[in-house]
Order: structure tokens, then sequence, then C-alpha cells
């Protein structure tokens, strides 16, 4: 059907219009004008009753009438521009609790008063030598990095955890693998009468961590900050916390100086047994800047030198077998160079093992105190703290954002969607009615 | 049976649609109009309209009183820039009538016949008392017949009947209420009141 009225239907159309307002039409569209005028006449009338009553709700607003729930609902709480404001008040509020309750997480994970911060080694203007030699354990490092065996073992075992941390605490991690021999740890021993209790202690009962009967070996850093008039302070609770937990100071050096300058750097053994609950003395003991904690699974490197070295005491007792029936000078020497490789390759194999044993049971934890001018605990925050705490702040609230942007984009979509399926469906609805279907 | 229009008297028309030329431009107008504005303007139109298109006096009554009241709470909402005020009103009150033309269940009668029809015996041309009797008989007649032949139309031509004869709407405003083209609002009205005249032939045979 097209919108278009013919002339002849434009001038019916004309006629009713005039038909109902009373202006005359010519004759032959009399008809028209009298249907119009008709219709138009018998328009229907309000009752005076619900006029008044219409007129008295218009001026009062309203305010009497009930409407929908939804009206109802909207006239209580105010909705509708009045609304914006507290709404946007309230997403806000929701927005800066759910930040403080993230910020209130992050924290606790990372340890209290923990700033990311990064803290290089403070050079020393004085060193004073704690528990153990530390020219001793220099002097040992090399030899142990420069074995071939060394570097095998810790290829395979150490790449893991070694590889995340920066060269320097690579160097002083290996230095710690150099320790791990019994032989070593034997020797510190012997050389002092604290450490040796302590190794004696944990070597009475060696304690292997193992989480479902596998061989893991841990490492630790840490990085503490204070002032530089409580470095002396902080150094000895960190001796006093290896004490209480039957540690090693394997070297330590404390530096004195400005802020910046002074700081002390310890490298302990303690026990993998009471790991946790030292990092958390450890921790404790100044304002916690920076704290590492790394594993490794070394089950595979155990097992593989435990089953080689169990080879080798095989082939030795079968070369002793051998030597017992060598009858000849010369078959007893070839016998005899046999047994001195094998013999060798047992030690070196029991070596291997003692270390692999050694790095279960006694975990490396490096703390470095550290001083610097912006003030190092929580009495000395300041405008530099403050941007970084708002920074971090600001980064939390982004975050909190882009999770609730995330949650709430898709319901928001699915509620257009939602609402404009409804409003389509009421359209179709409305339009069936008016066709009368 | 149909009066010569020479003989239709002075203005029966809605009120709506006689109104005097207004000076001041629509738009200002618009700007410029209250809400009590509209609601006086309107009142009586918006019940013929919604009454014309339900054929429900009491849903009528509760349809118009809902359309005031969501107009008054939507009225901060209207643009001026949009359409008219009247426009406006009478879409809300479509939808409403429409909602409740949808979901009642109920089709109760007019309980007042509509053609009260005061305006009509008022002509010059009714002097005499016997021939106003009998002309006002023939009207109300008439009336009666366009009532009923309303009742069979669809609700669609009832309600674009309704917008047009009872309501006043001009096709600009109509097009704003219904949301078709005001071109196509002629059209709409032409059939439908072609098939009113119709089913008033077929009424009175």
């Amino acid at each position: 059907m097209s919108d278009s009225l013919t002339p002849e239907q434009e001038r019916e159309l004309q006629a009713m219009e005039a038909g109902a307002e009373g202006r005359p039409v010519g004759t032959d569209l009399t008809e028209f004008a009298q249907l119009a005028h008709d219709l138009t006449a018998s328009r229907p009338e309000p009752e005076p009753d619900f006029v008044e009553k219409l007129d008295r709700a218009v001026e009062e607003s309203f305010s009497r009438t009930n409407g929908s729930w939804f009206e109802q609902l909207r006239r209580r709480f105010g909705m509708g521009r009045r609304i914006l404001l507290p709404a946007t008040a309230g997403l806000a509020g929701v927005l800066v609790v759910a930040t403080v309750v993230v910020a209130g997480l992050d924290s606790r994970r990372s340890g209290e008063g923990m700033r990311d911060t990064a803290v290089s080694f403070a050079s020393s203007t004085s060193k004073e030598t704690a528990t153990a030699n530390s020219a001793e354990s220099t002097q040992q490092a090399p030899k142990a990095i420069a074995s071939g065996d060394e570097s095998g073992l810790l290829g395979s075992a150490d790449d893991g955890f070694t590889r995340s941390l920066d060269p320097v605490r690579q160097g002083q991690l290996r230095q710690f693998g150099a320790f791990a021999d019994s032989a070593e740890s034997e020797r510190l021993v012997r050389a002092g009468k604290s450490v040796g209790n302590r190794l004696a202690a944990a070597g009475q009962s060696p304690r292997i961590v193992q989480k479902m009967g596998r061989k893991v070996a841990a490492a630790a850093q840490i990085t503490l900050g204070t002032d530089p008039d409580g470095v002396q302070d902080v150094a000895n609770d960190v001796i006093k916390v290896v004490d209480e937990h039957n540690g090693i100071v394997m070297d330590s050096s404390v530096s004195d100086g400005e802020a910046g300058t002074a700081g002390a750097e310890f490298n302990l053994s303690i026990p993998s047994g009471q790991v946790e609950s030292a990092i958390s003395d450890l921790s404790g003991i100044a304002d916690l800047r920076e704290r590492t904690q790394e594993t490794e699974d070394i089950t595979a490197p155990f097992n593989t030198t435990s089953d080689r070295l169990k080879t080798s005491r095989a082939r030795i007792k079968g070369l002793l077998g051998e030597l017992e029936n060598a009858y000849t000078d010369e078959d007893r020497q070839r016998v005899e160079r046999r047994l001195r490789n094998e013999r060798w390759t047992a030690r070196h194999l029991q070596q291997r093992m003692n270390r692999l044993e050694k790095r279960v049971n006694m975990t490396p934890i490096s703390v470095s105190v550290v001083t610097d001018e912006n003030g190092s605990d929580n009495s000395g925050w300041g405008v530099g703290d403050a941007f970084d705490d708002a920074g971090r702040l600001l980064g939390i609230a982004a975050g909190v954002m882009l999770i609730a942007l995330a949650i709430s984009i898709p319901i928001g979509l699915m509620v257009l969607i939602v609402l404009a399926i409804n409003r389509g469906w009421v359209r179709r609805a409305r339009n069936r009615a008016l066709n009368g279907d | 049976m149909l009066l010569a229009l020479e003989a239709v008297p002075e203005p029966a028309g809605p009120p709506g649609a006689a109104v005097a030329p207004d000076p001041i431009p629509a738009s200002v107008h618009a700007v410029t109009q209250t809400f009590e504005d509209l609601y006086r303007q309107s009142r009586d139109d918006l019940y013929a309209y919604v009454a014309g298109l339900l054929r429900d006096r009491v849903a009528a009554e509760d349809v118009t009183a809902l359309a005031f009241e969501r107009a008054f709470r939507k009225w901060h909402r209207f643009n001026p820039a949009r359409g008219t005020a009247r426009g406006w009103l009478f879409g809300i009150a479509r939808n409403a009538a429409l909602d409740e033309l949808r979901l009642r269940k109920r089709q109760a009668p007019l309980t007042r016949e509509p053609a009260t029809a005061e305006g009509v015996a008022t002509g010059s041309m009714f002097a005499d008392p016997a021939a106003h009797a009998a002309d006002r008989l023939e009207q109300l007649e008439r009336e009666a017949t366009v009532a009923r032949a309303l009742e069979t139309l669809v609700p669609a031509d009832r309600e674009i009947v309704s917008l047009k004869f009872f309501a006043g709407l001009s096709n600009v405003e109509i097009a704003e209420a219904t949301g078709i083209s005001a071109t196509n609002v002629g059209t709409r009205i032409h059939r439908a009141m072609t098939r009113l005249r119709n089913a008033c032939q077929e009424e009175t045979r």
C-alpha cells in the first residue's frame, strides 16, 4: 500500500478536517465532513469527578497517587537526576574500600612496611669478621666453582633459581654451594665452638626436607632497612635469630658510616626445618625492604648420584675380589689401578651426595642491611615515600577499576541486550494489541 | 440523514484544535511551557483519545491519570527540540494505553454514551424548537451510529481516529506520538475514516 494519497483522497481528507472544525466544504464532500463532525461531536468527555480528582493530583504533584512499584520506589528514593550524586558517591566509596582492601592484602602478602625498592650492596668502609671466617670462605669459593663437578651440579640443579637472581647473589649462592661439602662443614665445626655446636646439632639429626618424597633445596635473600645508628643493633639481632634457629653465620660484614654507606651483609645457613620461622624472625628485625625465597627440586640429581655411588661401590667390591685372585704382579697392578680410579670416583660421588644432602638440610639465607638517605625506618617517611605510596595506591585503584570494568562491562552488555530484547518484545506486543491480534 | 455542511454548527471541534494563532514561536513556547500549561491544554483531549482507543471509561481514567503522572515525573527530560510537548505527552499516553489494551482482559463498554453533543444544537439555524429537537435527535442517532461503527474498527484505526478527531492533534503531533511519518499519518487517517464510513453504512442498513 502506498503512503501517498491521491488528489481525490486529499480532498476527502481536507473535507473531514474542515467538517471536524465546522468549516464549509463542497457538496460532493458533505458526507465526509458530516462523518468527521459526528465523530468529533461524539468525543468522550471525562466525568467531573475524575477531572476534579486529576486536577487535585496535579496540584499536589501526584504525591498521593499510587503508580507502579517502580515509580513508587523511584519516588521514595528520589531516583532521577537526584540519585546521580549519591550513586556516584556510593560507587566511589566502593572503589575506595576495594582499593584499601586490595592494598591491605598486597601489603600483608609482601610483608609489613615492605617497599619494592631496589637496594644495592653497600660498599664497606670497615669489616668485622663474625662467627665464620670470611677469608676462608672466599678462598674456598673459587676452588669449588673451578671444579667441573660443581659447575655440572649447579648447572643442572641450581639454574632454576640462581638464574632469577642478580649476578652478585648468584656468586654468593655458589659460594654457599662450596660450603655444602660435608668435609668443609666438619672443618668449620672444628674451627669454632659455637658454629660447631650448631652444625653438630643440625648434623646429629639431619632433617631432609621432603615434600611427597622429593628432595627440595631452598634459598632466600632478605633486605632490611635501618638508620646508620641502628646497623649494629640489627646485626646483633640477626646473629641472635641465627642462634635461636641453630643456624650458622657463614660470612658477615658490617660497614659503618653515613646513610647510604653504612650497612651489613650476612650469609647464613639455617636448618631447612626452621627456615620459615627464621625468615619470619629476620623479617621483623627492621624495615623489610625485600624478601625473595626460591625452592628447587633436586630429586633427579640426588637419585642419579645415589645410583652412581651404589654402582661404584659395587665395582670396588668386585675389584677387591679380583685383587684377591690376581696371581701375577701385572694383574695385581692393573686391578689396583682400576681400584684407585674407582675409589676416586666413589669418593667424588660421595662428596656430591654430601653436597646435595647439605643443600637439602641447610638453606642459605643472604641478609643485607641497608641504610638510605631518605630515611630507612617508618619514622622517616617523607615526600618521596608519599609519592611512592600514592603511585602504588593509584596503581591498585586502576587495577580495581580494571577488574570492576571487566566484570561490569559484560554484565552491562547483557543487561543492555535483555533491555533491548524486552523493549522489542513490548513494542511488538503493543503493535499486536493495536492491530487487534 | 447527513447534514449539509453549511448546517454544521460552529465550532464543535476538539479544544486542542481550536487554538488561536500564537505570535510566539512554537519552540520558545515549548521551552517556557510548564507542566501545568500542558496539563490544562491536554487533559480532556488526552482522556478523549484514551477513551476512544480503549472504549472503557474506567480504564481510560486510569490510563489518563497514569500518563499524566508519568509525564510529570519525566517532565525534566522533555526536550522541546525533539518535538512538541503534546506529541510527547500523547506518546506516553499511547504506551500506557497499549499496555492496558494488551494486558487487560476486560472490555467493558463505555458507561456513558459519548454523544452528549452540547455544542451541536447551538447553531443559529436551530431557531425553531421543533426542528431543533428533531435535528438533535437525528444528531444523537448519528453519533450513536458512529460510536457503534467505531467499536467495529481495529484498535489501530480507532487510535488514529481518536488522535485526530477526539484529541484534535495535528498530523505532526500524531506522528510524534505514534512514531510514524507525518505523510503516512494522512494516509492512515483517510483509510481509517473510509473504514469507519463503511462501518457506519453497515450500521444504518
